[in-house]
């Protein structure tokens, strides 16, 4: 071809690509999440992550409500105690915005050394953001760990504090003094491989290319693993007497089918702004279980 | 609306930026990366870096050039911190963008077999971006003449007949 034939082709080719509204949107709202506190890289593999809410906890006073109603040495998990749970009930739910993955990779184990894949093994690598700030009288520092099979705590933060180099930095555990209004968001990490059952599925939609369906697949599988671990807080005080509450997540009736409707609206509209705003509204597809007083 | 609130700080309004820029860092990050989900990656990377950046940008103009250039940068590192520790196999990894879906055509594989992907760069620069060589080797850090050199042999493995061609 010549020069005008290939610079029009070409000029085809790259008008199909663009950056989506839902792109642009999550970008601007990541930046404003970075003007409050260090976030360094920001990593989004799966098509559903939302960085939308937050920051809404602040916005709307949460804190200081919380705060005000609790009296002596005590303490809770903000993202717990905002909902109120009411008639002795030990759970609440928890919005998809506020608890979400944020980083996902699932694959056939791949051997560098040998640069072969093995498809009898899947690995499955799914980080959820979640803010784990308390609120409390007298709390000094609160140490943070997590037990469960293949969990662990995981953040982006860059070692420079702007542009540069970047860490990736996980753990079982992780201690933070106690600030008002600061943040102390982490990603919860989940590592498995597929048991048997899983593979199967995992194997039929990796053929049929659904990639709703393998999401939604990942995300029972996530449930499934997320039943089993505990997230435990232990403030202590500045009387130096300490007070551990221990929390777990259970995922909401139907999970399954609302996470398959969540995505299939997604995929439907992709583009629209005003129903990305709109899902502040949607069903919890987790509860956040307090597991002991 | 002007991307410069104030002019005399050259403060950029990142949001703003994003609307009016996004697309073209999109595309250089697609023509870099070969796919969409690295390149949304690499687009949220470079925002940030602007959001961070202390760099004084004189016009629009010049915000476009930086945003370009940064872009390229971005699919440098990634590509280059991919070749030896790739954990799980990319053609095994689950394709998570509508992409893997659609075929691709013969000219977008010849494209992006181009190598070394500076050539990638530099045909998307200059025929689509329609810049010229000497400000393409002043985005890319080039010379002037590698860029052309680059510029030619990427015709050839693209066969891209001269024919009628213009000022190169």
């Amino acid at each position: 071809m010549n020069e005008d034939e290939f610079r029009q082709s070409y000029a085809q080719l790259e008008e199909g690509i663009k950056a989506s509204e839902e792109l642009k949107y999550r970008t601007k709202k990541s930046l404003g999440r970075a003007a409050r506190f260090p976030a360094g890289k920001i990593a989004f593999a799966a098509c559903l992550a939302v960085f939308a809410g937050v920051g809404l906890l602040f916005g709307t006073g949460a804190l200081e409500k919380i705060g005000a109603t609790l009296a002596g040495n005590t303490f809770a998990l903000v993202a717990y105690a905002e909902e109120s749970p009411t008639d002795g009930c030990d759970r609440v739910g928890i919005s998809f915005e506020k608890f979400h993955p944020t980083r996902t990779s699932a694959g056939y184990l791949y051997d560098a050394s040998s640069d072969t894949v093995d498809f009898s093994v899947v690995t499955v690598s799914r980080y959820y953001s979640f803010d784990m700030t308390v609120a409390g009288k007298n709390v000094e520092s609160v140490a943070y760990s997590i037990e469960g099979e293949g969990v662990c705590y995981g953040s982006w933060k860059s070692d420079r504090g702007s542009e540069g180099t970047v860490a990736q930095e996980t753990s079982q555990s992780f201690i933070v003094a106690y600030d008002d209004g600061k943040q102390v968001v982490r990603e919860i990490g989940l590592n498995y491989v597929l048991d048997e059952e899983e593979k199967a599925e995992f194997d039929r939609l990796y053929g049929t290319g659904d990639a709703d369906g393998m999401e939604t697949l990942l995300a029972v599988c996530d449930a499934k693993r997320l039943a089993g671990t505990s997230i435990t807080a232990t403030a202590t005080f500045a009387d130096k007497t300490s007070q551990t509450k221990s929390y777990g997540f259970e995922a909401a009736e139907g999970f399954e089918g609302m996470y398959r409707a969540y995505l299939s609206q997604w995929a439907t509209d992709p583009q629209d702004t005003g129903s990305w705003a709109s899902l502040a509204g949607v069903p919890s597809l987790f509860n956040l279980v307090e597991k002991s007083r | 609306m002007s991307l410069f609130k104030r002019k005399r700080t050259y403060e950029v309004d990142v949001g703003e930026a994003i609307d009016a820029w996004g697309d073209t860092v999109m595309r250089v990050a697609h023509r870099g990366m070969g796919n969409v989900t690295d390149a949304e990656d690499i687009f949220q990377t470079v925002f940030m870096r602007l959001f961070k950046s202390k760099t004084r940008i004189k016009d629009e103009e010049h915000l476009k050039a930086w945003l370009i250039r940064v872009t390229i940068n971005c699919c440098y590192d990634e590509l280059r911190k991919r070749r030896p520790t790739s954990v799980l196999h990319e053609a095994s990894a689950v394709a998570e963008d509508d992409e893997s879906r659609r075929p691709k055509s013969s000219l977008e594989k010849a494209i992006d077999s181009l190598c070394p992907p500076i050539r990638k760069t530099v045909i998307h620069l200059y025929y689509y971006e329609g810049y010229s060589t000497e400000e393409i080797a002043k985005i890319t850090g080039e010379k002037p003449s590698t860029v052309r050199s680059h510029l030619h042999r990427a015709r050839n493995a693209l066969r891209i007949s001269m024919e009628g061609a213009g000022d190169e």
